[in-house]
């Protein structure tokens, strides 16, 4: 059969069997139109999703078999939406994810009708965008850098980064204050203090001997 | 032994040299000298005895103890440490050479993994910290491998935290069980005999309860009734989750306990908990930490405190309790114990004094008090001098030995107090803080965009105003009436506008003002002589202020051997030191002076904590006669577990009919994963374990599978920080099956996100939309989502089933440049600074870490160096960054 075509490139493709579905209800973010599709959802160009409710599975276990086979190897994002609705969820998990592998299928787990929909919008508003938003940040405000630094070592927190910058001013100055500025600093007892300065000096590499060589 | 001078310490040693056992003491009473004996025992070439769970500091008191009571040169030969510094091959000359070793438990777990140790050779296992052994710890999984390989070697384990093991469901018992140990001496104080050795000969105490100032009692009050709202509103907004709020009571929050209470509860479900709850939390522990503050900082440190937790504060997103009229009260009255406004005031005796700001400079009453003692000593000294007539005052922290050693070198006059002139050079450092403030807000925190930036808050939860109305509208009300009043606004506004004032004039006098300051810094500097700062005291010297360290104090008594301890602050291990000292030492004339705060909630404290150590006794007491724990069973369950394990093996593989023919299933783990739990159980459930370091994925599966491992915080930092992009990108160019493992905690509800967290529109902060945008980037990528550790360990099996065994030589050399050296790790803490600094990107930040030597030569060098590094524009990005004075309007 011919490839379906949606009416527009931003909507997301259902699969009539899924009519029923409760999950419908919650897609509000980005607009869906029923369609002859082999998936249950196509959310992109070449990604669909399939669903599976684990008390379903429980009930029909040979379905998703099924469904998995008659989507054969098209698309290139296949994501298996596993509806976790029973406590006694473990083995089920445990062979979805062993299946799920055999068949190049990335599972993702939704708790509730609400957020199994949030992933479906999610995947279909989110289908050009750039991970630049899950990437290494770059450059933001001086605070927020400042207090995303410091705050790395343990113990240290948001008012402490304020005392320090208030106090020494410069990221240098922090870092060349000697233990007695420190010490005396409000909220900086002896250990924030010890961990503050193990972190400025501890050498990055653990290795002694790399370490030597590179002195000489 | 002869070292021990107690009766009930010979005792405790001869009895756990006896029979293999865990001891449990009382604190206080040498539990360090007690493992001390066994090193010296020990420490022969013939012997290969293993230290586990101690930290440096405690080897090196322990290495110092045994250089003591041995003959030069002898003991310390055959007491080493072995850490991540040393390399493999030193590593097996040690483990030859013998002795008494302190490994590092995860160094010493792959050594056992991996055959380095000859495990039926080692003659026995130390146990320090025994209280923190886990059924999932790395310590746990030593004794295993321990056992498994060596049924003869003792077992012997330590501990001092009996309200541990007093807490939970038979947490003695199977703790226990971990330690492969079926015995428990129970030292607490009251034990006759050690009753009976220690109350034979007691110090002269003198009990001064000093009442605390109007001022502080307000402060202390409004702090707990802050306390008792935040906690009212954390049972409000937490019904909503599953957690027992019996716990929340403002006593229960007195203690550093709670916080472990509450973080218990909470962890497993922490990401899903509203980021209201989190700031609850948050402010409970930031209170807890005031009450302490108040009583041990002077009036001005705690003021200072105060303003800058509320320069810290978000007014849309911030704290709840600083919203409340109790905040206020203790804002207040903070400040009244610095200074008043008074229209028209001017000092008579500093005339650069801020106008129509009268200073009250209230000090700390303890001060009189331990002022009051001292003239007491020296009168007495005066009368009846000793040969040792040493001094030695005992405070909570280093902060206080400072604070008081300025006290004490302060010369009494007639004509004012002793803390007098301390409080003005308080005041004016207060003061330049005050106009260094000012620049730095009007430089930085100003131009932050209207939404923080930081990751961690995630808006759409903004805490609800207070349903009572504005609170600002009406505290300006009240506070106009009078002008003599203390300022009772502490609204960021009133705030600002006094910062300005102050700032200004600091400008207008800067000259005379600053000049002024740098006199009185450097008057201080002198006072404060480095030997005594850091506890190196001589001889010679007749006052000695120290701070408590625990065990170590036993020894500073033996060294200085006072003849007066002044106990500033309480401390129930102390007191126990000091009866030990005395019973070691019956002639010396001893007195102690224990001063307290009475009705405060440090006296609360104190007391509770004497009286939970003892109920935590006599629950252990109570427990050791009811325990049953036949060691054989336990072993023998052991064998059971491994055969059926095989047997269902067998099984589901189809057909096979021994489980001899299949060999055990292989993993090669990153040696970093050796501090999780999923090693140990991977290993108990029979797999074979290869311990190297990889670079790229923390457990390789077989050839094809790499999988990274992320617990739920691990996942929300990493997307944060990019890290995972960088670490699935290189799993998905080396191996064709990479997999992403979201492992949630076991003992809580299996989800990501809680319904009703869910916000009405798709935002990129939610963890679900990275999670989208990580599969859309890596198409391959596979996700495991596993409710438990030994739910991952049934997948790996698995995954495993229809794969070929991976290669260690192959995972060791993935992703790592050919002229990197293999072996090579980074310190974490100093790698996640460096790669949060402006500049520095998953590029280059490994060339920087094999570059320079830590992050302090990095700060200190100059433009062209880090140009060298990592070129031109992002040297610059970077100098600017760490250079960047944010109080000074340049660059």
């Amino acid at each position: 059969p011919p490839p379906f075509v949606p009416k527009s490139k931003t909507t997301i493709v259902v699969n009539s069997s899924q009519r029923v579905n409760p999950l419908l209800q919650f897609i509000r973010n980005v607009p869906y139109e029923y369609g002859d599709i082999v998936p249950d959802f196509v959310v992109g160009l070449t990604s669909c999703v399939l669903f599976l409710s684990i008390r379903y599975h429980l009930l029909h276990p040979e379905y998703i078999f099924n469904r998995i086979a008659a989507l054969g190897k098209t698309y290139v994002l296949r994501v298996l939406l596993v509806l976790v609705d029973k406590d006694t969820h473990q083995q089920v998990i445990r062979e979805l994810t062993r299946v799920a592998i055999l068949n190049d299928f990335t599972i993702v787990c939704a708790w509730s009708n609400e957020e199994a929909a949030r992933y479906i919008e999610t995947y279909k508003a989110y289908e050009n965008k750039a991970p630049d938003a899950i990437k290494e940040r770059v450059d933001n405000d001086y605070l927020s850098k400042l207090t995303d630094c410091l705050t790395q070592i343990q113990a240290v927190n948001k008012t402490d980064v304020i005392t320090l910058a208030s106090t020494f001013g410069s990221f240098k100055s922090i870092m060349n204050a000697s233990v007695d500025e420190l010490g005396v600093l409000p909220g900086f007892g002896e250990r924030k203090v010890k961990r503050l300065l193990e972190a400025f000096d501890q050498p990055f590499a653990i290795d002694p001997k790399k370490r030597r060589r590179r002195r000489l | 032994m002869s070292t021990l001078p107690l009766a009930f310490q010979k005792e405790i040693v001869a009895e756990l040299v006896a029979e293999d056992a865990l001891l449990i003491m009382a604190r206080g009473l040498g539990l360090r000298s007690i493992i001390g004996a066994f090193l010296q025992i020990h420490s022969q070439s013939q012997n290969l005895v293993m230290l586990i769970n101690t930290n440096a500091e405690e080897e090196a008191a322990l290495r110092d103890d045994l250089l003591r009571s041995t003959n030069v040169g002898q003991g310390g030969a055959y007491f080493r440490t072995i850490t991540s510094e040393q390399s493999v091959t030193e590593r097996g000359d040690l483990y030859r050479y013998g002795g008494v070793l302190a490994v590092t438990s995860r160094i010493l777990v792959m050594d056992l993994l991996t055959g380095r140790i000859p495990v039926h050779l080692v003659t026995g296992i130390l146990v320090a910290n025994a209280h923190r052994v886990t059924a999932t710890s790395t310590e746990a999984f030593i004794l295993r491998l321990f056992r498994q390989g060596n049924s003869e070697g003792f077992i012997k384990a330590f501990s001092d935290h009996p309200e541990t093991f007093s807490q939970g469901f038979a947490t003695l018992e199977k703790t226990m069980k971990l330690l492969y140990l079926r015995k428990v001496n129970l030292w607490p104080r009251f034990h006759v005999t050690v009753a009976e050795g220690l109350e034979s000969n007691t110090a002269n105490v003198i009990e001064i309860r000093q009442p605390m100032s109007k001022a502080m009692k307000t402060i202390q009050a409004a702090i707990v009734d802050c306390m008792d709202s935040c906690l009212q509103e954390l049972r409000r907004s937490s019904s909503a989750i599953e957690i027992d709020i019996d716990d929340f009571t403002v006593e229960k929050a007195l203690f550093k306990s709670f916080d472990i209470i509450i973080r218990r509860q909470l962890d497993p479900i922490w990401h899903r908990v509203s980021s209201k709850t989190k700031q609850l939390v948050g402010d409970l522990k930031m209170l807890r930490n005031l009450l302490g503050y108040l009583v041990s900082y002077d009036s001005v440190n705690f003021n200072l405190y105060l303003e800058t937790i509320l320069a810290t504060h978000n007014p849309t997103a911030g704290s709840y309790w600083l919203m409340t009229d109790p905040a206020d009260k203790i804002y207040s009255t903070a400040k009244s114990r610095v200074f008043l406004h008074q229209a028209g005031y001017s000092d008579p005796d500093n005339p650069n004094m801020l106008p129509n700001m009268r200073p009250i400079l209230e000090e700390l009453p303890k001060w009189n008090v331990l002022s009051e003692i001292m003239d007491e000593i020296e009168l007495e000294m005066y009368h009846a001098p000793h040969l040792e007539d040493t001094v030695l005052i005992m405070v909570q922290d280093q902060r206080t030995c400072a604070q008081l050693r300025r006290y004490l070198s302060t010369p009494k006059s007639n004509s004012s107090t002793r803390g007098k002139p301390l409080m003005k050079d308080l005041l004016h450092g207060y003061l330049r803080w005050k106009s260094n403030m000012k620049h730095f807000k009007d430089n930085v925190a100003n131009k932050r965009p209207a939404v923080p930036a930081t990751s961690s808050s995630t808006p759409g939860n903004h805490l609800p105003a207070p349903t009572r109305g504005p609170p600002n509208k009406r505290r300006r009300v009240r506070g106009g009436g009078s002008m003599a009043a203390p300022v009772s606004k502490h609204t960021t506004a009133s705030f600002d506008k006094e910062t300005e004032a102050i700032a200004a004039f600091i400008q207008a006098t800067q000259d005379d003002s600053v000049s002024v300051a740098r006199v009185n810094d450097h008057d201080l500097e002198e006072i404060d002589d480095p030997m005594d700062y850091f506890g190196l005291v001589e001889p010679s010297s007749l006052v000695v202020v120290h701070s408590y360290t625990g065990e170590s104090d036993a020894g500073l008594l033996e060294s200085i051997k006072p003849r007066f301890i002044i106990m500033y602050d309480p401390d129930p291990t102390f007191v126990r030191c000091i009866e030990v000292y005395k019973a070691c030492n019956p002639g010396k004339q001893v007195r102690v002076y224990f001063t307290l705060y009475d009705d405060s909630v440090e006296e609360q404290l104190y007391l509770s904590a004497l009286r939970r150590e003892k109920d935590a006794f006599t629950k252990l007491i109570h427990d050791k006669a009811s325990m049953v724990l036949p060691i054989e069973e336990i072993r023998a369950k052991q064998v059971q577990d491994q055969s059926l394990l095989r047997n269902i093996h067998t099984r589901i593989a189809g057909g096979g009919k021994s489980g001899e023919e299949r060999p055990l299933p292989r993993i090669v783990v990153d040696s970093r994963e050796f501090r999780s739990s999923l090693p140990s159980i991977l290993h108990s459930q029979g797999m074979v374990l290869d311990p190297c370091t990889i670079t790229v994925g923390d457990y390789i599966l077989s050839p094809n599978i790499c999988v990274e491992r992320k617990s739920i915080s691990d996942l929300i930092s990493s997307f944060a920080s990019g890290r995972l992009y960088t670490q699935v990108e290189a799993m998905t160019i080396h191996y064709s099956h990479p997999v992403l493992l979201i492992e949630f905690d076991q003992d809580k509800a299996f989800s990501l996100q809680d319904k009703s967290e869910i916000r009405p529109d798709i935002s990129i902060t939610e963890l679900s939309s990275k999670l989208v945008l990580l599969t859309i980037a890596f198409p391959t990528l596979r996700l495991i989502w596993s409710s438990s550790v030994h739910a991952t360990v049934e997948i790996f099996e698995d995954l495993k089933r229809s794969e070929d065994e991976p290669d260690v030589q192959k995972a060791q050399s993935v992703g790592v440049d050919p002229e990197q050296e293999i072996e090579s790790a980074f310190n974490l803490t100093p790698q996640d600074i460096l790669r949060s600094l402006p500049g520095i990107t998953s590029k280059n930040y490994k060339h920087v870490m094999n570059n320079v030597e830590s992050l302090r030569e990095l700060v200190n060098m100059d433009t062209s160096r880090l140009a060298a590094l990592v070129g031109e524009g992002p040297a610059q990005t970077l100098w600017n960054f760490l250079n960047k004075d944010s109080r000074l309007d340049m660059i």
